[in-house]
């Protein structure tokens, strides 16, 4: 008999279909993938480290460039783990007004993936029109927050500011015609025969090693877990919202892309319970040692101007402690360990990164599958490199 | 059951391993001794109230140059079954051999790389432990206090 030798095939970091500079050593027997290595890193650039050396706000801005594509999403989730350990309660409008933007980030967020992901398996068309819907939510957060990828617009204890006063019609202009194109790439995919045969039985993930991998998100409901950091662990209210979670069955390509099409849905129904519903009020929280001034009061009055001027310039001390805080972004759990030794800097911020937990199962998902399938499941498991990096 | 009785729980089951436990901001966290480690989250994971079955975070922590012990791992559990979370520290000095507990949850494998090229965490029984995230040349143990990241001496090279 002869001898079985296995050919070793580098991909990336600079491919296309692999959504960032990531890196694969394939080791095939034919076609057919016997292992993989992943190699990650080309991005890193030490983001744990620097927070050691700045303020508790001063880290917001970082927290835009871990996953670019979801900034309101990771603000949310590291404001809100500085102010968990703060203990302080933030006004509800301002809750409310997070969830929005939270959740028409995650619309944004899917949309990319989606564009992407059926760009790679070769159905362009798809682009074109989530790529068209996508610009009209970036044009939203454009106007809240200033800036399309990078808002930086959350604060600890609130809002930078309140959302301009055409919001609301703006968001429930997108809202009230956005599960129509949805149904819309619905006719392009789901029931598409080239579709159905490039992701049905494709890079499956079982149960139990999907828990054991510690994926999170849409990787984990693709595979049956019916598991929502925002119904498990509720925050910024979101217990207030009636909301489903749509699961997979099988675990496989194709059950992830039902899974996150559904969460647009979903995500949309939170996005209108929460316009109609929203508290009026303001938007951070009344705490001179946390929160800075409004603007027009600098000028006017000298206490407010030394209060800006202490938080902007020192910042403000925090207890003492240890707290982890998770949200659940569009790729996942994203969370922040803070460490915090009483001063105005954190000892240690740990950020527990979905993209970097979803990617370390990508061996186990195509282990067998042929090499074509590899840019299938990784656009499934829709990696963000900036956020695996770090 | 209450996180008090909990802990009361594992007391009894490993009375020498579990060093003390403190409850901040509704979390809870054991520090158990780092040569007790395998053991105890093997019944974490395994045995009711806990079934732990979800490694959610792995955290080098480094206290500083005269700190004794100077280093710590801290582990994040999640239990989806009972939907709640238990942290789990451990504390040792430099050139402690730590077990991997990749073998327990698998997701531990790349956070226990990062510890170990960040903060040279030595894991032992680690199937595969390499560097992830820095450069294979790379010399030093960033994620350490004494690490530079500015100054006069940033250029040159940095000796653990």
């Amino acid at each position: 008999m002869a001898e079985t030798r296995y050919m070793t095939v580098n991909m990336g970091p600079q491919h296309p279909a692999t959504h960032g500079v990531l890196r694969l050593l394939l080791e095939l027997d034919g076609e057919y993938i016997v292992k993989t290595t992943p190699i990650i890193g080309h991005l890193h650039r030490g983001v744990e480290k620097l927070a050691e050396e700045r303020t508790y706000h001063q880290f917001i801005p970082f927290t835009d460039r871990l996953d670019y594509t979801a900034g309101m999403n990771n603000n949310m989730a590291y404001v809100m783990a500085v102010e968990k350990l703060l203990g302080i309660e933030v006004p509800k409008r301002a809750q409310y007004i997070r969830v929005v933007l939270a959740e028409l980030q995650r619309i944004a967020a899917h949309l990319i993936w989606l564009g992407t992901h059926a760009l790679d398996i070769g159905a362009m068309t798809v682009l074109f029109y989530t790529f068209r819907e996508r610009e009209t939510v970036i044009n939203i957060l454009e106007h809240v927050s200033g800036a399309r990828l990078t808002p930086s617009y959350m604060r600890i204890g609130g809002l930078a500011a309140d959302v301009p006063e055409n919001f609301e019609t703006l968001v429930m202009d997108f809202v009230e015609k956005f599960p129509e194109y949805i149904d819309g790439y619905e006719t392009l995919l789901t029931e598409n025969p080239i579709w159905l045969q490039r992701t049905k039985g494709v890079g499956i993930l079982s149960k139990e090693d999907a828990l054991s991998f510690g994926v999170t998100g849409p990787v984990l409901r693709g595979s049956g877990v019916k598991w929502d950091i925002r119904r498990k662990f509720p925050y910024s209210s979101y217990e207030d919202f009636d909301f489903e979670i749509p699961v997979g069955t099988v675990g496989d390509v194709y059950d992830r892309y039902k899974v996150r099409l559904e969460e647009m849905r979903q995500s949309n129904r939170i996005i209108k319970q929460a316009i109609t519903n929203m508290p009026s009020g303001d938007v951070i929280a009344d705490d001179p040692k946390i929160s800075l001034p409004p603007k027009e009061n600098v000028y006017k009055d000298i206490d407010a101007l030394i209060r800006h001027f202490k938080i902007a310039s020192s910042g403000f001390e925090v207890p003492e402690g240890e707290v982890f805080f998770s949200a659940e972004n569009p790729k996942g759990e994203l969370g922040f360990y803070v460490v915090s030794d009483g001063s105005n800097m954190p000892f240690r911020i740990k950020i527990r990164n979905p993209s970097y937990f979803n990617l370390a199962a990508l061996p186990k998902m195509i282990e067998g599958c042929l090499i074509a399938d590899v840019v299938t499941v990784i656009g499934s498991i829709d990696i963000v490199l900036g956020e695996i990096d770090k | 059951m209450d996180y008090h009785e909990m802990v009361d729980l594992l007391k009894e089951r490993f009375p020498e391993a579990i060093q003390g436990y403190k409850v901040f901001r509704e979390e809870l966290t054991i520090d158990v001794d780092y040569k007790s480690l395998i053991p105890v989250c093997t019944f974490l994971r395994d045995e009711e109230p806990f079934k732990m079955d979800v490694l959610t975070d792995l955290a080098g922590l480094d206290f500083g140059k005269e700190a004794s012990p100077r280093f710590g791992v801290s582990y994040l559990l999640t239990s989806t079954d009972n939907v709640f979370r238990v942290r789990v520290k451990i504390y040792f000095d430099e050139g402690t051999e730590i077990e991997s507990v990749s073998n327990i949850w698998k997701s531990a494998e790349w956070p226990e790389r990062e510890a170990w090229e960040m903060f040279g965490i030595n894991f032992v029984n680690h199937p595969d432990l390499r560097k992830l995230l820095l450069p294979d040349e790379f010399d030093g143990y960033p994620l350490r206090k004494d690490f530079p990241t500015k100054g006069f001496h940033f250029e040159e090279p940095f000796r653990a």
